[in-house]
Protein backbone atom coordinates (compact mmCIF):
# COMPACT_ATOMS: atom_id res chain seq x y z
CA UNK A 1 0.00 0.00 0.00
CA UNK A 2 1.37 3.29 -1.23
CA UNK A 3 2.41 6.02 1.72
CA UNK A 4 -0.04 8.28 0.48
CA UNK A 5 -3.00 5.82 0.03
CA UNK A 6 -1.76 4.49 3.74
CA UNK A 7 -2.26 8.46 4.91
CA UNK A 8 -5.57 8.61 3.31
CA UNK A 9 -6.94 5.38 5.05
CA UNK A 10 -5.49 6.36 8.61
CA UNK A 11 -7.77 9.68 7.97
CA UNK A 12 -10.65 8.13 6.87
CA UNK A 13 -10.94 5.19 9.28
CA UNK A 14 -9.00 6.74 12.23
CA UNK A 15 -7.13 4.58 14.84
CA UNK A 16 -8.04 3.08 17.77
CA UNK A 17 -7.05 6.14 20.12
CA UNK A 18 -8.58 8.72 18.31
CA UNK A 19 -11.35 10.68 19.79
CA UNK A 20 -14.66 11.10 18.41
CA UNK A 21 -14.86 14.50 17.25
CA UNK A 22 -17.32 17.06 16.61
CA UNK A 23 -17.33 20.25 16.30
CA UNK A 24 -14.09 22.41 18.59
CA UNK A 25 -16.66 23.89 21.13
CA UNK A 26 -14.86 23.72 24.64
CA UNK A 27 -11.70 22.72 24.11
CA UNK A 28 -9.67 26.26 24.31
CA UNK A 29 -6.30 24.85 24.89
CA UNK A 30 -5.87 21.88 22.85
CA UNK A 31 -4.36 22.12 19.47
CA UNK A 32 -5.73 21.22 16.29
CA UNK A 33 -4.43 18.25 14.36
CA UNK A 34 -4.05 17.70 10.71
CA UNK A 35 -6.45 14.42 11.28
CA UNK A 36 -9.05 16.48 13.13
CA UNK A 37 -8.96 19.63 10.55
CA UNK A 38 -9.34 17.05 7.57
CA UNK A 39 -12.39 15.38 9.45
CA UNK A 40 -14.19 18.70 10.18
CA UNK A 41 -13.18 19.79 6.62
CA UNK A 42 -14.85 15.94 5.73
CA UNK A 43 -17.98 16.55 7.23
CA UNK A 44 -18.41 19.62 4.98
CA UNK A 45 -17.18 17.33 1.88
CA UNK A 46 -19.46 14.32 2.74
CA UNK A 47 -22.35 16.65 2.46
CA UNK A 48 -22.07 18.42 -1.09
CA UNK A 49 -22.78 15.57 -3.81
CA UNK A 50 -26.31 15.84 -1.44
CA UNK A 51 -27.66 13.19 0.88
CA UNK A 52 -25.93 10.16 1.53
CA UNK A 53 -28.30 7.24 1.27
CA UNK A 54 -29.26 4.99 4.02
CA UNK A 55 -26.72 3.08 5.18
CA UNK A 56 -23.79 4.74 3.12
CA UNK A 57 -21.05 6.37 4.83
CA UNK A 58 -19.68 9.24 2.43
CA UNK A 59 -16.21 11.25 2.45
CA UNK A 60 -14.82 13.56 0.20
CA UNK A 61 -12.14 15.50 1.27
CA UNK A 62 -8.77 17.39 0.24
CA UNK A 63 -6.00 15.76 1.06
CA UNK A 64 -3.44 17.66 0.30
CA UNK A 65 -2.57 19.97 -2.28
CA UNK A 66 -2.62 17.84 -5.02
CA UNK A 67 -5.10 15.12 -4.13
CA UNK A 68 -8.52 14.88 -3.65
CA UNK A 69 -10.25 11.70 -1.49
CA UNK A 70 -13.41 10.32 -2.53
CA UNK A 71 -14.46 7.39 -0.14
CA UNK A 72 -17.86 5.42 0.09
CA UNK A 73 -18.66 2.81 2.31
CA UNK A 74 -22.21 0.41 2.43
CA UNK A 75 -23.43 -2.78 3.13
CA UNK A 76 -24.50 -5.30 0.48
CA UNK A 77 -28.08 -5.93 0.55
CA UNK A 78 -28.38 -9.53 -1.24
CA UNK A 79 -24.85 -10.34 0.88
CA UNK A 80 -24.83 -8.17 3.97
CA UNK A 81 -20.95 -7.94 3.16
CA UNK A 82 -19.57 -4.37 3.97
CA UNK A 83 -18.16 -3.10 0.33
CA UNK A 84 -16.57 0.36 0.42
CA UNK A 85 -14.46 1.90 -2.09
CA UNK A 86 -12.09 4.53 -2.67
CA UNK A 87 -11.08 7.32 -5.54
CA UNK A 88 -8.28 9.26 -5.36
CA UNK A 89 -7.84 12.44 -7.59
CA UNK A 90 -4.53 14.02 -8.49
CA UNK A 91 -3.94 16.73 -9.71
CA UNK A 92 -0.59 16.04 -12.42
CA UNK A 93 -0.16 19.57 -14.31
CA UNK A 94 -3.21 20.56 -15.55
CA UNK A 95 -4.82 17.63 -15.73
CA UNK A 96 -6.62 15.09 -13.13
CA UNK A 97 -5.96 11.93 -12.81
CA UNK A 98 -8.53 9.43 -11.60
CA UNK A 99 -7.14 6.68 -9.67
CA UNK A 100 -9.10 3.64 -8.24
CA UNK A 101 -8.67 0.04 -7.06
CA UNK A 102 -7.48 -2.66 -8.95
CA UNK A 103 -4.78 -0.12 -10.89
CA UNK A 104 -7.48 1.72 -12.60
CA UNK A 105 -5.75 5.53 -14.05
CA UNK A 106 -7.33 7.33 -16.19
CA UNK A 107 -7.49 11.75 -17.00
CA UNK A 108 -11.17 12.77 -16.93
CA UNK A 109 -13.13 14.99 -18.34
CA UNK A 110 -16.37 15.99 -19.40
CA UNK A 111 -19.09 15.58 -16.85
CA UNK A 112 -17.07 13.88 -14.43
CA UNK A 113 -14.54 16.84 -14.45
CA UNK A 114 -17.30 19.25 -14.74
CA UNK A 115 -18.95 18.29 -11.51
CA UNK A 116 -15.46 17.75 -9.60
CA UNK A 117 -14.55 21.25 -10.45
CA UNK A 118 -18.29 22.04 -9.25
CA UNK A 119 -17.25 19.73 -5.67
CA UNK A 120 -14.33 21.34 -5.22
CA UNK A 121 -14.82 24.97 -5.25
CA UNK A 122 -17.92 24.88 -3.45
CA UNK A 123 -15.56 22.63 -0.58
CA UNK A 124 -12.87 25.29 -0.48
CA UNK A 125 -15.70 28.03 -0.51
CA UNK A 126 -17.51 25.92 2.45
CA UNK A 127 -14.54 24.21 4.67
CA UNK A 128 -12.96 28.01 3.80
CA UNK A 129 -15.97 29.56 5.58
CA UNK A 130 -17.00 26.97 8.36
CA UNK A 131 -14.16 25.56 9.71
CA UNK A 132 -11.12 28.34 9.27
CA UNK A 133 -13.71 31.50 9.32
CA UNK A 134 -12.17 33.11 6.66
CA UNK A 135 -13.68 34.89 3.17
CA UNK A 136 -13.10 32.46 0.53
CA UNK A 137 -12.43 35.08 -1.89
CA UNK A 138 -10.00 37.57 -0.18
CA UNK A 139 -8.56 35.18 2.86
CA UNK A 140 -9.58 37.55 5.37
CA UNK A 141 -10.89 36.52 8.86
CA UNK A 142 -14.51 36.60 8.70
CA UNK A 143 -15.81 38.73 11.85
CA UNK A 144 -18.18 36.39 13.80
CA UNK A 145 -22.09 37.82 13.60
CA UNK A 146 -22.99 38.86 16.85
CA UNK A 147 -26.26 37.51 18.51
CA UNK A 148 -29.21 39.74 18.95
CA UNK B 1 9.65 30.96 37.89
CA UNK B 2 11.58 33.81 36.76
CA UNK B 3 9.58 36.95 36.04
CA UNK B 4 8.25 38.02 32.05
CA UNK B 5 9.75 40.76 30.64
CA UNK B 6 6.75 43.12 29.47
CA UNK B 7 7.43 42.48 25.64
CA UNK B 8 6.76 38.72 26.02
CA UNK B 9 3.76 39.06 28.23
CA UNK B 10 2.42 41.61 25.55
CA UNK B 11 3.24 38.81 22.92
CA UNK B 12 1.67 36.53 24.66
CA UNK B 13 -1.66 38.74 25.59
CA UNK B 14 -1.89 39.65 21.67
CA UNK B 15 -0.38 37.27 19.60
CA UNK B 16 -1.60 34.32 18.08
CA UNK B 17 -1.69 34.81 14.08
CA UNK B 18 0.50 37.92 13.84
CA UNK B 19 3.71 36.81 11.40
CA UNK B 20 6.49 37.76 12.53
CA UNK B 21 10.47 37.28 13.86
CA UNK B 22 10.79 34.63 16.55
CA UNK B 23 10.93 36.31 20.00
CA UNK B 24 13.47 36.11 22.25
CA UNK B 25 13.66 36.35 25.83
CA UNK B 26 16.03 39.07 26.38
CA UNK B 27 19.22 37.25 27.55
CA UNK B 28 19.70 35.45 24.00
CA UNK B 29 17.94 32.69 24.21
CA UNK B 30 14.94 31.73 22.27
CA UNK B 31 11.85 32.57 23.72
CA UNK B 32 10.24 29.13 23.61
CA UNK B 33 6.38 29.46 22.84
CA UNK B 34 5.04 26.26 22.01
CA UNK B 35 1.72 28.13 20.24
CA UNK B 36 3.95 30.36 18.69
CA UNK B 37 6.09 27.45 17.33
CA UNK B 38 3.19 25.93 16.05
CA UNK B 39 2.15 28.75 14.43
CA UNK B 40 5.76 29.59 12.50
CA UNK B 41 5.86 25.80 11.40
CA UNK B 42 2.73 26.01 9.99
CA UNK B 43 3.26 30.01 8.03
CA UNK B 44 6.56 28.44 6.95
CA UNK B 45 4.17 24.92 5.56
CA UNK B 46 1.61 27.31 4.30
CA UNK B 47 4.06 29.60 2.09
CA UNK B 48 5.84 26.18 1.19
CA UNK B 49 2.48 25.23 -0.52
CA UNK B 50 1.99 28.37 -1.41
CA UNK B 51 5.66 28.22 -3.80
CA UNK B 52 4.99 24.88 -4.98
CA UNK B 53 2.27 25.83 -6.58
CA UNK B 54 2.93 28.81 -8.20
CA UNK B 55 6.26 26.86 -9.52
CA UNK B 56 4.03 24.56 -11.47
CA UNK B 57 4.54 24.93 -15.41
CA UNK B 58 2.01 26.88 -17.80
CA UNK B 59 1.78 26.69 -20.98
CA UNK B 60 2.24 30.28 -22.89
CA UNK B 61 -1.03 29.69 -25.41
CA UNK B 62 -4.47 29.54 -23.86
CA UNK B 63 -5.61 26.87 -21.70
CA UNK B 64 -8.23 23.86 -23.27
CA UNK B 65 -11.29 24.09 -21.13
CA UNK B 66 -9.86 20.27 -19.80
CA UNK B 67 -6.82 22.00 -18.59
CA UNK B 68 -9.06 24.95 -17.06
CA UNK B 69 -10.91 22.77 -14.89
CA UNK B 70 -7.98 20.80 -13.48
CA UNK B 71 -6.52 23.84 -13.22
CA UNK B 72 -9.41 25.10 -11.13
CA UNK B 73 -9.51 22.11 -8.73
CA UNK B 74 -6.03 22.29 -8.66
CA UNK B 75 -6.31 25.82 -7.10
CA UNK B 76 -9.40 24.64 -4.43
CA UNK B 77 -6.94 21.74 -2.77
CA UNK B 78 -4.24 24.59 -2.99
CA UNK B 79 -6.10 27.10 -1.47
CA UNK B 80 -7.69 24.34 1.26
CA UNK B 81 -4.18 23.08 1.93
CA UNK B 82 -2.74 26.74 2.70
CA UNK B 83 -6.04 27.02 4.90
CA UNK B 84 -5.43 23.83 7.48
CA UNK B 85 -1.92 24.36 7.43
CA UNK B 86 -2.02 27.36 8.97
CA UNK B 87 -4.28 25.88 11.00
CA UNK B 88 -2.13 22.89 12.12
CA UNK B 89 -1.11 23.15 15.59
CA UNK B 90 -3.19 26.51 16.64
CA UNK B 91 -5.83 26.27 19.23
CA UNK B 92 -9.40 27.16 19.63
CA UNK B 93 -8.52 30.18 22.15
CA UNK B 94 -5.37 31.42 19.04
CA UNK B 95 -8.21 30.92 16.21
CA UNK B 96 -10.99 32.79 18.34
CA UNK B 97 -8.97 35.71 19.40
CA UNK B 98 -7.47 35.75 15.34
CA UNK B 99 -11.22 36.08 13.93
CA UNK B 100 -11.50 38.64 16.58
CA UNK B 101 -8.68 40.70 14.77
Amino acid sequence: MSKLFKKAWQLIAGDSNAVNLKMPAKRPLKQFTERELLQLESEIGSKIFGDVPAGHRREFFCLDDKTWIWYEEWKDPKTGKKMNTTVRYEVHGLRILKVQEGARYSFIEGPELDNLVAATTMYYEQVARHVYGVDPQTGKKLTPVAAS
Amino acid sequence: MRPKNPEILHYEQTSSTHEGAILSDGDGADFHNPFRSAELRSLNEAQQIRADADARPRPERPLTPVEESGLRVGRSAVNTAILRSRTVGLTQADFELAAGE
